[in-house]
């Protein structure tokens, strides 16, 4: 005897499907190509966050290598911004040329992520106040720990939490824009990312919708210091 | 003979259920009794900032009603959640000390946006915030009672020109100001019966310390913030 009650379960599908459908989770690149969520999507609140582990893959070994620290080659945005794009880089191509030299400079905090690669992105330009056409901006990324027994990149995500007031929980790919930017001394190694090289990293919801957004893909990845 | 295929149909849906069941997504209450999201949550990013309409309803019409004295009653933040709570309920319109004015100086620790669209502006005393010493105060810059309304969207955007005009955020989830910023706010002292007994604020800025309201006195809406 057939039983009436068969197709209920079929009937049931859209509904659940539906239900699935109205929660757009962020894109699930890892948060290496994409920068910003978009109003009405939906994002993961995470905790632990000196803890979270890199879960990138395009150059994944290269942004886990830190660059010895010492006397910096250079000492501004532009002259790591400006440098020439190391040749024939690939997905999965390791620090190479000027990308194993050193970089320090003095820059202002403007605003700041965490995408779903567990790295920062910290937007810092070369003037107290970001100003369009005038500031030079690089995105210098503060990295995911490489495995759960590491504790230099751990130090420096607390270095960096430290300065953004110890938030012990964030919402993964919305940037939090700085009212007053904060002068930042950092570290680390010239990186050429090339999900980005034509830049585009940074955000558009501070400061009333204005682009605050690198101009190529030139970053320092990973940060040695955030001081 | 028995259709081996038959079981087919809920197997096929047992996926969707699970990958539904594994976000959690931030509860329902429209954001008035609930403070803060939790790590594991979902939660919205919304833009229009400026705009966005009140959606509560616990004492929604005192809520959106502005005090229109002129001159301030306190000043200061222990002078308002020093008072004796009037007798309200859910329903309740504004009434005695509610409709005076508070207007002090006090510094920006953290500020979220919960689903009812009201920023909570978390403020105290002290230049920073100190477990135990600073009085602190939840002061809400409200959402528009409607869409015509220009004054309570004007106070939206001041509130964001102070934490640097974002145009998107995610709700429910506190931000930390690393450096409080000193601000002057006006409005009307509010008994939140969603929260008698404090409990406003976070436990999501500098590390992890309890920075919440001890009692339900708000300022709400908040007529300026500069």
């Amino acid at each position: 005897m057939r039983n009436p009650l068969r197709p209920l379960t079929l009937l049931l599908l859209p509904f659940v499907l539906a239900a699935c459908a109205s929660t757009r989770p962020a894109s699930r690149d890892g948060g290496e190509r994409e920068e910003e969520v978009t109003p009405g999507q939906m994002v993961m609140v995470v905790g632990d966050l000196p803890n979270l582990i890199f879960l990138g893959q395009s150059r994944r070994d290269a942004k886990l290598t830190m660059v010895a620290a010492g006397v910096p080659n250079y000492t501004s945005i532009t002259a790591v911004t400006s440098l020439a794009p190391p040749p024939g880089l690939g997905y999965y191509s390791p620090r190479t040329g000027v990308e194993n030299n050193y970089a320090r400079f003095t820059a202002y905090l403007y605003a700041y992520n965490l995408p779903a690669d567990n790295d920062f992105h910290v937007i810092l330009g070369d003037t107290p106040v970001f100003t369009p056409n005038v500031t030079k901006l690089i995105n210098i990324e503060v990295s995911g720990r490489p495995d759960g027994a590491d504790v230099v990149f751990k130090a420096v995500r607390n270095q960096f939490l430290a300065k953004i007031g110890n938030p012990v929980a964030m919402a993964h790919g919305t940037y939090t824009c700085m009212a007053v930017p904060i002068a930042l001394t950092v570290g680390g190694g010239p990186f050429w990312d090339v999900s980005h090289p034509n830049g585009g990293s940074g955000t558009s919801s501070c400061y009333g919708g204005t682009p605050v957004k690198t101009s190529n893909g030139w970053e320092l990845h990973p940060v040695t210091s955030v001081q | 003979m028995r259709n081996p295929l038959r079981p087919l149909p809920l197997l096929v849906l047992l996926p969707f259920v699970l990958a539904c069941a594994s976000t959690r997504v931030a509860p329902q209450d429209r954001g008035e009794r609930e403070e803060e999201v939790t790590a594991g949550m979902m939660v919205m990013v919304v833009d229009d900032l400026p705009n966005l309409v009140f959606e509560g309803l616990s004492r929604a019409a005192a809520k959106t009603t502005m005090v229109t004295a002129t001159v301030p009653t306190y000043t200061t933040i222990t002078a308002v959640t020093g008072l004796t709570p009037p007798s309200v309920d859910f329903y309740s319109p504004r009434t005695g000390d509610e409709n005076n004015l508070a207007t002090f100086g006090a510094y920006l620790y953290a500020y979220n946006l919960p689903k009812d669209n009201d920023f909570h502006v978390i403020i105290g005393d002290t230049p920073t915030f100190t477990a135990g010493v600073t009085n602190l105060i939840n002061v809400e810059v409200s959402g528009r009672p409607d869409k015509t309304d220009t004054v309570f969207k004007a106070v939206r955007n001041q509130f964001l020109a102070i934490i640097g005009n974002p145009t998107t955020m995610s709700y429910g989830t506190y931000t930390c100001m690393p450096l409080p910023i000193a601000i002057t706010v006006s409005g009307g002292p509010f008994w939140d019966v969603s929260h008698k007994g404090g409990g406003s604020g976070t436990s999501t800025c500098y590390g992890g310390v309890q920075m919440k309201t001890i009692n339900g006195w708000e300022l709400h809406p908040v007529n300026s913030i500069q």
